[in-house]
């Protein structure tokens, strides 16, 4: 399934720079051109957010099963506080990426597209980190977002773009 | 202090448990393999509760049965647009000088009948809208069922 890689691969460049939908994927490509299974994207956090100005990078892993496998999709680890995100490792929670919700017509710029909408919609009812999802649950969204903020601010490896 | 294992000189995970485990397995194979044959279903259909049947019919959800795969509908290529393209491998259907195009019952959504029969041996469900391709399967008829009055007891 390596040509559907490089059809995307090809489509992908294309789409990122003609589609203003997706101006907020800054980057979406392949690690190196020799090897398409390790993908690398870059998103800007979506505005109205605690994530908004800062920039977060994906890291994309595909198998050979590719499409009719999803892809392995993390952040970079200790990058990004959300409540279905593990800081530590960068862990996504999001069911699309899980084998049952999975489906081929998916390609790798609609999953990251998928996961810069969960930036704006948590879902603190299948946490990864339990504090966000606790205060989110509580409606204390303004200890929920400064909680975030001290995490972006402190040991971020994102950085702010202005 | 010796385990009750040793002071009975048994052992738990001994060598009947492990054949009648092969035993288990060999059933469970059998009958995924023969689960979704109509003969088979006919045959249960008429033992088994009707209320029970579904509950069985709905734990089959390990991808559909080939003669369902084999049995879409192919499209001609004649009604194949230009544009077109297969939504698992992103090919233009066209590319190909013989393209080999299946749809999909109810949502009647196409696919390269190489690409989608893949991924129907794994799932139910159609890959663009996720309708259950097999939910709206006909009720199996066991009208046509014979059912011997002697069981076949007397030869």
């Amino acid at each position: 399934m390596s040509s559907r890689l490089a059809k995307e691969y090809k489509n992908v460049a294309k789409t990122l720079r003609a589609d203003q939908s997706f101006s907020h994927v800054l980057s979406l490509g392949p690690c190196s051109d020799d090897n398409l299974t390790h993908w690398d994207a870059q998103i800007m956090g979506p505005a109205d957010t605690c994530y908004s100005g800062y920039k977060f990078t994906l890291r994309i892993q595909v198998t050979d099963r590719y499409p009719l496998e999803p892809p392995k999709i993390r952040f970079a680890p200790f990058s990004i506080p959300h409540c279905n995100i593990d800081f530590d490792s960068g862990r996504i929670c999001l069911t699309l990426l899980e084998q049952e919700h999975w489906s081929p017509a998916w390609d790798l710029l609609h999953c990251v597209q998928a996961i810069w909408l969960l930036l704006a919609n948590p879902e603190p009812d299948s946490p990864l980190d339990v504090d966000l999802a606790c205060l989110l649950r509580a409606k204390d969204y303004s200890a929920h977002d400064a909680l975030v903020c001290y995490y972006l601010n402190g040991g971020s490896h994102g950085s702010r773009s202005n | 202090m010796s385990t009750y294992e040793e002071e009975h000189n048994t052992n738990r995970a001994g060598a009947g448990q492990d054949a009648r485990r092969d035993l288990r397995s060999q059933i469970h194979d059998m009958y995924q393999e023969n689960g979704t044959s109509n003969l088979l279903l006919q045959l249960l259909s008429q033992i088994i509760p009707e209320s029970l049947q579904e509950e069985l019919l709905q734990d089959q959800k390990e991808g559909c049965p080939e003669h369902f795969v084999d049995s879409l509908p192919r499209v001609n290529q004649s009604k194949l647009s230009d544009e077109e393209s297969c939504s698992i491998c992103c090919c233009n259907y066209k590319e190909d000088k013989y393209p080999l195009v299946v749809e999909l019952p109810h949502c009647s959504h196409r696919f390269d009948l190489e690409c989608v029969a893949v991924w129907l041996s794994k799932s139910t469900s159609c890959p663009l809208c996720r309708d259950d391709v097999l939910s709206h399967k006909p009720k199996i008829d066991v009208s046509t069922v014979e059912v011997e009055d002697d069981w076949g007891m007397y030869g």
